[in-house]
């Protein structure tokens, strides 16, 4: 099936239940744990890869009802680091329906225009096949200046993996004396993560009734709200995503709140930060160069410190993008392997 | 406009029956009477017949108004039952600051457990803070618990300072950047903080989201969302318990 389904007929109902949601506010990131593929093969008594194609049908819908609601960012858990453990005829037939998915995507080169779809894969790509690592390129490359609706597919990922990557970045470029340790902040580790270029994640939805992340979005999901539901992914409906944006809508005000008082600490905490290390400095240099009472020359060094800083973390995230876009430039052309 | 108008009034008319479902959903689990006086050997016996028990539990509090009283019980019935680390979490840290509240709490909550002939625990209150921990103890036995206050700055910050060290140590060349894995960060974090993942969070509060509490811990517990920690009873506790007992974890595979 195609990424873009012909878009059914919306009923009268659905178009009033939409606009009744659209009152209130609508999630912009909504994050997805597509679980229960397997469960539902069984169930209907059908092979296990006929549940996962009919799992990938299902994104597919998902994303149309997303657009449609003016939810612009989504982002799904397709396949974790740990999936690699299961048996090899399963892995091999998750690959295959990537390696299918990803080549149709190219075809609908048309619709990805139109819509102005923007398509991220998130994680550790090395871990992959060669020519899925290749075909995944191809995607990203082509649709990156896109901007209107953003998919991220998280992909040999976990949230655990991500924040230890990270943490090496951050240590290379202590290492090599483009950061300092103490520039290490949260805003700074935040900006090392593959979601660095998302928006923060508003809803999180889990189906199959399981009530854990296993491994997906930890950081990101610290001030979403969290909705479990009880069907299985297949079975999941229109009607469940919108009782899931009324739960939402409910929550949202506390965790707005929330969010804004970590961004108050945070900042709080960069200051006291630079604050402390100004000081040391000034410490060091002697004490014919700290006047007690001379604050305004205290302040103007923080000033300074912190306008240096910044300069330190953006050239330091400014190559560290690069080097990422590098690696998925290298992974092209694709044509000859794909064929 | 006029259409505006509705749509908005239906989007009222909504959330008001959702408001009140979940008021009715919240009235049995709750007992609004005098506390009452607990068995410790059935407490005992409750936890027997659960397929698992928790090693760690946390309470996550979001709610607006503390009622000490009601997690000291949440502490001391976990604590009874066998389970050997709790943490209560609230994200701006107001657990914390009432310390001593909530032990002067645990000591009156242990006081209406009848224990008869079954043991006691100490139980070790520790508040951190990026400078100290601070350990308090309520009763005295052979068999330990240790009970963790944590706030916001327990979560993410934590995580930077292992990143900050992890740092220096590579920039020392005292360690390779190849070190630096899920396991060893890890091991790291058990390190500073004393306590393994939890196993089961119970979030208290309307609304269902983490809050901050203990991003990289929380990988595989299993959340569980009860509408308020205030006049819980011991009944609506053990029902939870009953619900993380049943889960099947299955780790990717």
């Amino acid at each position: 099936m195609s990424w873009f389904p012909e878009r059914q007929q919306r009923t009268w109902l659905h178009k009033l239940c939409a606009g009744i949601l659209k009152t209130g506010p609508v999630p912009k990131h909504v994050a997805f744990i597509m679980d229960g593929n397997r469960r539902f093969a069984v169930k209907q008594s059908i092979d296990r890869a006929e549940g996962h194609l009919k799992g990938f049908d299902k994104l597919a819908e998902t994303l149309d009802w997303c657009l449609d609601l003016g939810i612009c960012e989504v982002t799904v858990y397709a396949f974790s680091i740990e999936n690699f453990k299961r048996s090899k005829e399963e892995v091999q037939c998750l690959m295959e329906i990537a390696r299918q998915k990803f080549a149709r995507l190219m075809q609908e080169k048309e619709m990805i225009e139109k819509h102005g779809v923007c398509v991220r894969v998130l994680g550790n790509l090395s871990l992959l096949p060669l020519d899925v690592q290749q075909l995944i390129a191809d995607v990203v490359n082509y649709s990156k200046h896109n901007d209107k609706a953003i998919l991220n597919v998280c992909f040999a990922y976990t949230a655990q993996d991500d924040m230890s990557n990270a943490m090496k970045e951050l240590a290379l470029g202590v290492k090599a004396g483009d950061i300092r340790d103490s520039d290490i902040s949260e805003t700074l580790l935040e900006q090392c993560l593959y979601t660095s270029h998302s928006r923060p994640v508003d809803l999180l939805i889990r189906t199959s009734g399981e009530v854990r992340l296993s491994d997906f979005l930890l950081w990101e999901s610290a001030y979403s709200c969290l909705v479990f539901v009880k069907v299985l992914w297949p079975e999941f409906s229109v009607w469940h995503l919108y009782g899931t944006i009324l739960l939402y809508q409910r929550n949202h005000a506390q965790i707005q709140v929330a969010r804004q008082n970590s961004d108050i600490e945070r900042e709080r905490l960069q200051r006291e930060s630079d604050h402390k290390l100004v000081l040391e400095e000034l410490a060091q240099t002697g004490p014919e160069h700290k006047v007690p009472g001379d604050s305004i020359t205290l302040q103007e060094g923080v000033q300074k410190y912190a306008d240096a800083r910044r300069q330190r973390t953006d050239s330091f995230l400014e190559s560290l993008n690069a080097r990422r876009n590098e690696f998925l430039e290298r992974l092209q052309p694709v044509q000859a392997s794909a064929s | 406009m006029l259409r505006m108008l509705v749509l908005r009034l239906i989007h009222y008319v909504i959330a008001l029956g959702e408001f009140a479902f979940g008021v009715l959903k919240y009235i049995p689990q709750y007992e609004l009477l005098f506390a009452k006086k607990h068995l410790a050997s059935k407490v005992e016996a409750d936890a027997k017949k659960l397929r698992k028990l928790p090693l760690h539990v946390g309470f996550l509090v979001i709610e607006n108004e503390m009622s000490y009283k009601d997690l000291a019980n949440l502490i001391v019935w976990s604590v009874t039952m066998g389970i050997s680390y709790v943490s209560v979490y609230d994200m701006n840290g107001e657990i914390k600051r009432n310390s001593g509240n909530l032990q002067k709490e645990v000591e009156r909550s242990k006081e209406n457990m009848v224990y008869n002939d079954s043991v006691s625990h100490e139980i070790q209150i520790f508040t951190h803070s990026p400078q100290y921990t601070e350990k308090m103890a309520v009763g005295r036995g052979m068999k330990k618990a240790s009970v963790h206050l944590l706030s916001a700055e327990d979560g993410c910050h934590s995580l930077v300072q292992v990143a900050r060290n992890l740092s220096r140590k590579v920039a020392a060349q005292q360690s390779l950047v190849s070190d630096i894995t899920p396991a060893s960060v890890t091991a790291l974090i058990h390190d500073s903080h004393q306590f393994p993942d939890p196993d089961l969070l119970l979030t208290f509060g309307p609304t269902l989201s983490l809050l901050g509490y203990l991003p990289w811990q929380i990988r595989l517990t299993e959340i569980i969302h009860v509408a308020s920690h205030k006049g819980l009873s011991y009944e609506g506790f053990i029902s939870s318990l009953h619900s993380y007992a049943n889960t099947l974890q299955r780790f990717g595979k």
